[in-house]
């Protein structure tokens, strides 16, 4: 028996943890070659006790690819991952059906940083003949192929995530990272703008709307059509 | 009846052929005896052991959340790729000669970055020098075969 990635939302899948996250929908399918996202690596932080009991903060790319769309690739920046009191860069493969042989998911830390501000950018890039290659920056962090995921992407997500928040727990999160710049580029490459224009984007997903506070929500908001704000002051 | 020219055809021809098979051979042993003795060479002792290793992984008790089994194995990451047959992969964080501990779990387990989903196995490995992590794999089968198919390092 397990847990399906469909927690929380039908449209834009999401586990159980809370989220504010833009969400990327309505393509056509795996019609997305590239995603990405930038944004600073301000300040994240949550109590250690709650690190030590193996929960995390951070704010990521997710990709997903597949038929049905529930594989996907993910990358983060993070605290708290793996009862680590440090920031650091993490990669996650998730696959519904994985190549013979094969796991169904596979998670590399991927180096530590900070919350010095540094501008980051996330991108999942589909190349050809199932190869997929995940940059940050101009960094080319992992490269792979072999079938396990689709042609190119049919949903995407950026945004804020933390675990166990709002059950029980309330205090001693925050995320002053916020800001996502958000692009897309279809199967040619061209440019697609960011994911709030068009009737194809829509964003989601436990954002504060008028009237309501955390922690039964998370902020979110967008900027403009390009830049969606997740955050926990 | 053959000719001179034949004859000669048939001699240069046979110098070639022996040349060739003189060199595939030479490279075919080179490969036999060079790849055992790669593999077979004894490796120092590193300085993560495979007691911490396996106590470190029984302490993820948010994570590995039931122990069925838990087996460690000492490999390289190179090693390890090849034994679960993945040849084109490139992972940037991942040295192919990086000597890493591979701790391998049945029961249940939970990754963190998994959505909530459960797993029958996982494999967490830990780099064998310093101890960090250096990967987690997870599937659904009742024990993962690739960890099976590699070779312990540390006996």
């Amino acid at each position: 028996m397990t847990t399906r990635p469909y927690v929380g939302d039908t449209d834009c899948p999401h586990g159980g943890n809370l989220a504010s996250v833009a969400c990327l929908l309505y393509l056509a399918p795996d019609s997305a070659y590239i995603t990405e996202t930038k944004f600073s690596q301000y300040t994240m932080t949550m109590p250690d006790y709650l690190v030590d009991a193996g929960n995390h903060i951070l704010q990521g790319l997710w990709t997903y690819s597949g038929s049905p769309c529930t594989s996907f690739v993910e990358q983060v920046y993070v605290y708290g991952l793996d009862y680590h009191r440090y920031y650091e860069y993490a990669l996650v493969r998730r696959y519904e059906t994985p190549p013979p042989g094969q796991p169904s998911y596979q998670h590399y830390p991927d180096g530590v940083t900070s919350n010095s501000g540094e501008y980051v950018m996330f991108q999942t890039e589909y190349t050809s003949d199932t190869t997929w290659r995940m940059w940050r920056g101009a960094s080319l962090r992992a490269q792979f192929s072999g079938g396990g995921l689709g042609y190119g992407s049919c949903i995407a997500q950026a945004g804020l995530e933390v675990s166990r928040y709002g059950s029980g727990v309330q205090s001693g999160y925050v995320s002053y990272t916020m800001n996502h710049d958000t692009y897309w580029y279809d199967q040619n490459r061209q440019g697609k703008g960011g994911w709030a224009q068009g009737t194809e984007r829509r964003y989601q997903q436990y954002p504060c709307y008028l009237g309501q506070v955390p922690p039964n929500c998370l902020n979110g908001q967008w900027n403009s059509g390009v830049q969606w704000s997740a955050n926990k002051p | 009846m053959r000719t001179p020219r034949q004859r000669l055809i048939g001699f240069v021809a046979s110098v070639v052929a022996g040349i060739f098979a003189v060199s595939v051979g030479v490279l075919v042993a080179s490969t036999l005896v060079d790849e055992p003795a790669a593999l077979g060479a004894p490796a120092a002792a590193p300085p993560i052991t495979r007691q911490q290793v396996i106590a470190a992984t029984k302490g993820r008790q948010t994570i590995a959340t039931r122990i069925d089994r838990i087996e460690a194995k000492l490999t390289t990451w190179m090693e390890f790729q090849i034994a679960r047959g993945v040849t084109d992969e490139f992972i940037a964080a991942m040295q192919p000669d990086r000597e890493i501990w591979l701790v391998a779990v049945s029961g249940e387990f939970r990754p963190q970055l998994a959505r909530g989903e459960v797993f029958r196995w996982g494999i967490v490995a830990y780099d064998a020098n310093t101890g960090a992590d250096a990967f987690t794999f997870a599937g659904h089968e009742s024990w993962p075969d690739m960890f099976a198919r590699v070779r312990d390092r540390g006996k």
